[in-house]
């Protein structure tokens, strides 16, 4: 039935991608709501908030008054009050179902906070209806949209972009990245740890995209700066090489290959303990696609698809891959296709309760939450290694 | 620029009284921070009872969220901790629902479906709406009684998580407690009986509140989170009164007075132990009894002794987390001798009698309040303190001693206190052969 969740919860919704964007970039985030949209976004969706200090969220603790009334100029005042207490970069205002309910102006509102205090603000306008990567998506291109034009003259230096905890295996994982890349002679930057970047964008030489939620504002990069993209993920010691002899291709500087200090598992590896022919892998479209490079190495398999209920860009797509929008989807798609090894987060084995062939665990966080969180990649798939 | 969080002396906050105190003291006029020592606020189910959990507690029943997916995200992955994630299903409203209400019409067959896939068939289905439908103004008793029709044998009740009604009269802990009691009837009346109200989990079983009953011949005692099953719960209709042991279930024993001429009476959880011995005394004159409470009176009595022979000076900090009301706690352990250095929670008006009994014993006891936006400055460990109390306080001591007093199962009375003094005993002597 649409809509109807038997088995699985509902995924992290666009606010809390939202979020997740603007984390770490020390502004103050608030977030348009009653109060239950913060307390499930910071207790259940943001792995990042019992351990950082960053960023400030609020809740706008809307009333029903405030909300038939419309009464934004309160909320203004609010935010105002709020600010005199820290020397914020920048003021954030997330939507829910409230704000997309009762039709509120972000734009009006963004304009509002600028001229009143002075302080740079950007919007997003969420309902608590989309996924986590609508949210991201629309809060990286606001991000850029706003800031990318201001000058602050950097070094140059290779943009890491959507690697946010909820998109990737384990909280390590972007800081890893970092450290790969940069052992090889390249300064890479975090856009979602780091606010001046967005300023700095247009000295950036190449932006890597390790999530589809990134790939509009790598698109608006690309065409507003002439900054190519590159798609990917390394979940092997192969897949690294080979992403690092890409990026050197690119910036055409050609350097002997460094590792970082966190193994992954090795192709072969992987492959041996994947035991039969027809295979469906559901995560994040880049991920998801990694390891599809990794399995198409061998000829033992005759089908890998790729599913997933969050952004399948087309680009990256192929023909026989499925956006999934309800939670029967996923079993109609493994009974008519007959699968016989599914990789994907332990928790939708619940939805499978028909399923008996081999399931792989590949955690995501925007699916499960902290209930299969990982320490470092290394641990991923490790149901099999 | 330095910025330092927002704090109050007890004295000044009493002497300016509630009227006169500032904006940061009050949650309704600045924006609400979000801590996770202030995630109980905006999620009680974080941690503990929220609506959706609390809503289980009706024996055998499973519950339908209706609402935003943002609303439901939660369900399962709280249900795994809770024990509760096969009786909890949700149905995505989409944005088009947002406008048309659509997403009522569907209810009906979504109910069908999940009843399927029970292990075992309900007797209650609670159908769930949040703020959306708050503002959509759904009639969710037309719904429910429309559902009812389809689903033979099924009670299907309408329960509301309206986070924007936060303060107001039915806020949605108060609204659920309703919720959980509107299934009772009162087929007869059994003189033995009382149900104690209030809580979704029951009282330790030693508390002296059984024993003080029963002596008095209400030899049975009911409570929701005992009932073993339906049947066991639709007895709850034959108290000779409801007993409210916490105010926010004082809305449905309204309700049940009303509809079922159930009477009640209400007590206080309190710490201060000569508070404890009147309320009992004036319980037992509104009843025509009086209670033989000197056994408890007296083991409460000498563990006090001890506590402040041993522990005089003690410097204690109360978060608002926990299983009492701040303030009096505040009071009742300056009583017993600690030197409480600071109070993590925004007074309300009627703490006001607690604040001025604290200002005449410890003038200097800092009141922070936890959702002011000031407290993004705060630095950790700002006081030094022995001990704290409260889940929320680790959080702003996360180096010092600490006693959560916030389990499920509840402390009262004069056995809750012993328990208490017990706790912070043994937590400060484990502390001091560190």
């Amino acid at each position: 039935m649409i809509g109807l969740r038997k088995y699985l919860s509902p995924f992290i919704p666009d606010q809390s991608g939202a979020v997740a964007t603007f984390f770490e970039l020390g502004g103050i985030i608030v977030i348009i709501d009653a109060g239950g949209c913060v307390g499930n976004i910071c207790g259940f969706d943001e792995p990042r908030y019992y351990n950082s200090s960053k960023s400030a969220i609020f809740s706008a603790a809307l009333r029903d008054l405030d909300a038939i009334l419309g009464r934004d100029d309160l909320l203004i005042d609010k935010i105002g009050d709020a600010i005199k207490h820290f020397d914020c970069k920048f003021i954030a205002l997330v939507g829910t179902p409230i704000p997309a309910v009762i039709g509120t102006d972000y734009k009006a509102l963004e304009r509002m906070c600028e001229n009143r205090y002075k302080v740079p603000t950007v919007s997003v306008d969420t309902n608590g209806i989309d996924l986590y990567d609508e949210g991201v998506s629309k809060a990286l291109f606001n991000l850029f949209k706003k800031f990318s034009k201001e000058e602050i003259l950097i070094d140059s230096f290779i943009g890491i972009l959507g690697s946010i905890p909820q998109d990737l295996p384990s909280l390590k994982s972007s800081d890893n990245l970092v450290e790969l890349i940069e052992n090889n002679g390249f300064k890479a930057i975090q856009y979602d740890k780091n606010f001046e970047s967005f300023k700095s964008a247009k000295y950036c030489k190449l932006n890597i995209v390790v999530s589809p939620s990134a790939l509009k504002a790598a698109r608006y990069l690309e065409k507003l700066y002439n900054i190519p993209y590159l798609v990917d993920y390394p979940i092997s010691e192969e897949n690294k090489k080979s992403l690092i002899k890409s990026i050197s291709k690119i910036l055409k500087i050609e350097r002997p290959f460094v590792n970082n200090s966190h193994n992954l598992p090795i192709n072969k590896d992987i492959i041996q303990n994947i035991n039969g022919q027809k295979i469906l892998i559901i995560s994040q479209q880049v991920i998801a696609n990694s390891l599809r490079e990794i399995l198409k190495t061998s000829s033992k398999y005759e089908v890998v698809d790729v599913a997933s209920w969050f952004i399948l860009d087309d680009y990256l797509k192929e023909r026989t891959d499925t956006k999934l929008k309800e939670e029967d989807d996923l079993s109609s798609l493994v009974d008519s296709r007959k699968y016989d090894v599914v990789i994907g987060d332990p928790l939708l084995k619940r939805a499978l309760p028909k399923y008996t062939s081999q399931f792989i665990a590949l955690n995501h966080f925007a699916i499960s939450g902290s209930l299969y969180q990982i320490e470092n990649d290394s641990e991923l798939l490790k149901s099999i290694l | 620029m330095k910025h330092n969080p927002y704090s109050i002396t007890i004295g000044e906050l009493a002497l300016s009284g509630l009227n006169n105190i500032s904006n940061e003291v009050i949650s309704n006029n600045h924006l609400i921070y979000s801590s996770p020592a202030t995630l109980s606020y905006n999620a009680p189910g974080a941690q503990g009872f929220g609506v959706k959990r609390a809503g289980l507690v009706l024996p055998e029943s499973i519950m339908l969220l209706v609402s935003p997916g943002c609303c439901g995200r939660n369900t399962t992955i709280l249900g795994d901790s809770g024990g509760y994630s096969d009786r909890m299903f949700h149905y995505s409203m989409s944005e088009s629902d947002l406008v048309t209400g659509a997403h009522l019409s569907a209810i009906p067959q979504a109910v069908k479906e999940i009843i399927e896939v029970c292990h075992s068939k309900p007797k209650v289905v609670l159908i769930c709406i949040t703020c959306v439908d708050a503002l959509l103004g759904t009639d969710l008793e037309r719904v429910c009684r429309k559902v009812e029709k389809e689903v033979e044998g099924i009670h299907v009740v309408p329960s509301y998580m309206y986070a924007l009604l936060r303060e107001g009269k039915n806020a949605p802990m108060v609204a659920i407690r309703n919720t959980l009691y509107s299934l009772v009837t009162r087929d007869c009346v059994d003189n033995k009986q009382v149900n104690l109200l209030g809580q979704f989990a029951p009282y330790d079983d030693d508390c002296e509140i059984y024993d003080l009953l029963k002596s008095i011949g209400l030899t049975n005692i009911k409570e929701i989170s005992r009932c073993k099953d339906f049947e066991d719960y639709k007895t709850l209709g034959r108290a000779n009164f409801n007993l409210i042991l916490n105010g926010e279930a004082r809305m449905a024993a309204i309700e049940m007075e009303k509809k079922l001429g159930i009477p009640f009476a209400e007590l206080t959880r309190l710490y201060e132990i000569d508070k404890i011995e009147k309320q009992y005394k004036l319980f037992g004159a509104a009843l025509g009894v009086t209670f033989d409470d000197k056994k408890y009176l007296s083991e409460a009595t000498s563990v006090i002794k001890e506590f402040t022979n041993e522990f005089k000076g003690t410097k204690v900090a109360i978060g608002k987390v926990l299983n009492a009301n701040s303030f009096e706690l505040a009071l009742a352990l300056t009583q017993y001798g600690c030197k409480v250095e600071a109070i993590f929670c925004e007074p309300s008006k009627n703490d006001y009698s607690y604040i001025n009994r604290i200002s005449e014993l410890s003038s200097s006891t800092k009141v922070y309040p936890p959702l002011s936006p000031s407290m993004t400055n705060y630095i950790e460990e700002s006081d030094v303190v022995d001990i704290t109390i409260g889940r929320d306080c680790q959080y702003y001591y996360p180096n010092t001693l600490n006693i959560s007093w916030a389990d499920e199962i509840q402390p009262f009375g004069y056995k809750g206190l012993i328990h208490l003094l017990n706790q912070i005993s043994l937590e400060l002597r484990k502390g001091a052969r560190k």
